[in-house]
């Protein structure tokens, strides 16, 4: 029985349907966010040259992620590399 | 940045309405003590706090900082010897918002509590992120984040007991200091002056057209979200997107637009970019400074640069490199730029010099003063390696703020605002027309500068 009595319409009744209606569609959202990880976890088999890419950042252990100089891996170090001769 | 949906409680700001132009939330009225106002503001305390981690940091009572390892198939390899430091990691940074969250008027019991599930998601965005393939992708934590609140947020929408922990502006601003110490100026004069023509000459220009093609060509109502697509194009996609929005005081919801545009076009030019230069024959040299100068974020940058070899490589990255550092910069006339002119677009209401100060954003003093920090003081004091070792906690906590910065985004925005900011297109016709001149435009400089044109070519 709800908060709001045995009224059908009753809010209570009313607020658990909603919970339950949000509930699936969370549940629905995460399903199709851990299908889409599944896919791009799976994006080094894709065929060509976007396959290719993906497959050479992956066997060189390189970060594609990296957001800003210093999270890329041996970041001091790339400071003189191409000078004017 | 400001709010365009419902603010978690304990804030302020009520829908609609900008922050407090010196960023203070939660301060009953401008008329407040001084004392009070640094102990009032999120500008302000993303100073103390950003601060406080440096100096914790640089004083060597920091070693590590917890992060999620990398894993293929087994998901538990990513929490492997790490469940123990990342909850000391989750305490810490809980204990040290809920500080700044209470003397902004928050309850610190309250933002512990959502802070934790706040954290979850930003784990939970890292331990995606950290898989192989994912990363290998080149779709990072910021993707995640964003969409994981979204997803919750308009779903089953947001529980109360998490909206407390939902400081997104004290998060992306304390984290906007630490990056200050990454922007180490004297490495500029390092880089040699063939990146230096590619990155500085460009960037600001591409800037300014996109500016002014975005407010009156495209006519778009909101200067701020012109002004982080630009800076995002042009200068370093997320991270630039991020210092701009809190510059110009942009909507979360602008940002999420800003930072999803720069995240997907990005991948595509990683994989694109090198792809076309092979296949027309150029000098690897030059595109790996052409790749450098337009490719938004910094991990794409070294993966498309090193397709074309180690060499070009090297001169994508540095390029880059040259590049971030201007971040500090364009944040910096951003903010002036907004308070002396876009707040005040008539002549009769440019403000006097104290009420430029009153709305600067404060936050962007820590920023500047990081950097200034880290190039002039500590490099010379301590020497490079002691600084990058201190550099590579401060980036580590760094990335943490920011990922509960677009978890807490992801939280507070909802897709009916993001539709809005994107009908008519015009946010992405910005984005292709600027990207388009930017590449034309580097190009162009890449061919002068490492084609052997106006300096000797490179080793």
């Amino acid at each position: 029985m709800t908060r709001g009595g045995e009224n059908g319409h009753s809010p209570g009744r009313g607020s658990v349907r909603g919970r339950a209606g949000r509930g699936r569609r969370l549940a629905a959202c995460l399903l199709a966010l851990g299908a889409l990880a599944l896919l791009l976890s799976q994006a080094g088999r894709l065929p060509g040259p976007a396959g290719d890419a993906i497959r050479e950042n992956a066997a060189a252990d390189r970060d594609a992620t990296a957001l800003f100089y210093t999270e890329v891996d041996g970041w001091s170090g790339r400071s003189d590399e191409p000078r004017g001769r | 940045m400001t709010d365009d949906v419902s603010p978690a409680p304990g804030r302020s700001a009520p829908p609609n309405r900008p922050s407090p132009p010196d960023g203070s939330a939660g301060r009953p009225n401008a008329s407040a003590p001084p004392r009070r106002g640094l102990l009032a503001s999120e500008d302000w305390w993303a100073i103390w706090l950003g601060g406080l981690l440096i100096a914790v940091a640089a004083l060597g009572l920091l070693t590590g900082v917890a992060g999620l390892g990398r894993w293929t198939a087994n998901p538990l390899e990513a929490f492997d010897g790490r469940v123990a430091g990342l909850a000391i990691l989750g305490l810490g940074l809980a204990l040290v918002t809920a500080l700044a969250a209470q003397a902004m008027g928050g309850r610190f019991i309250q933002h512990q509590a959502g802070f934790f599930g706040l954290f979850g998601l930003a784990v939970l965005s890292y331990f995606l992120a950290n898989q192989t393939g994912i990363r290998a992708a080149g779709v990072g934590y910021a993707f995640w984040a964003i969409l994981l609140g979204l997803v919750v947020s308009n779903t089953a929408g947001v529980p109360s007991w998490l909206k407390p922990a939902l400081r997104s502006e004290l998060y992306i601003k304390t984290g906007l200091v630490l990056l200050g110490a990454e922007i180490l100026f004297n490495r500029i004069l390092t880089l040699g002056p063939p990146g230096l023509v590619v990155a500085w000459l460009v960037t600001p220009v591409v800037i300014v057209f996109m500016y002014r093609f975005g407010t009156r060509v495209l006519k778009m109502t909101s200067p701020s979200l012109v002004i982080v697509i630009a800076a995002a194009t042009s200068v370093c996609g997320v991270s630039a997107a991020i210092a701009t929005a809190a510059a110009a005081r942009a909507k979360k919801d602008e940002l999420t637009l800003a930072v999803s545009m720069t995240l997907i076009f990005t991948v595509l030019m990683m994989i694109v970019m090198p792809l076309g230069i092979r296949a027309v024959g150029m000098d690897p040299t030059v595109g790996g400074a052409w790749i450098g100068g337009t490719v938004d974020a910094t991990g794409a940058v070294v993966a498309a640069g090193a397709m074309l070899g180690e060499e070009a490589g090297q001169v994508a990255a540095v390029v880059k490199m040259i590049q971030n550092i201007l971040i500090g910069v364009v944040a910096f006339l951003v903010a002036v730029y907004w308070v002396t002119r876009v707040d005040a677009p008539g002549a009769a209401d440019r403000p006097a010099t104290a009420e430029i100060w009153r709305r600067l954003p404060k936050f962007i003093l820590g920023f500047l003063g990081a950097s200034l920090l880290f190039s002039f003081v500590l490099t010379p004091a301590l020497g490079d390696d002691a600084v990058a070792g201190i550099i590579d906690l401060t980036s580590d906590l760094r990335g943490w703020l920011f990922c509960l910065a677009f978890a807490s985004i992801g939280l507070e925005s909802n897709f009916r605002a993001l539709a809005g900011h994107v009908a008519g297109g015009r946010p992405i016709q910005l984005y292709v027309v600027g990207q388009a001149f930017n590449l034309v435009l580097t190009l162009l400089a890449a061919w002068l500068a490492f084609g052997g044109v106006l300096f000797d070519p490179v080793s």
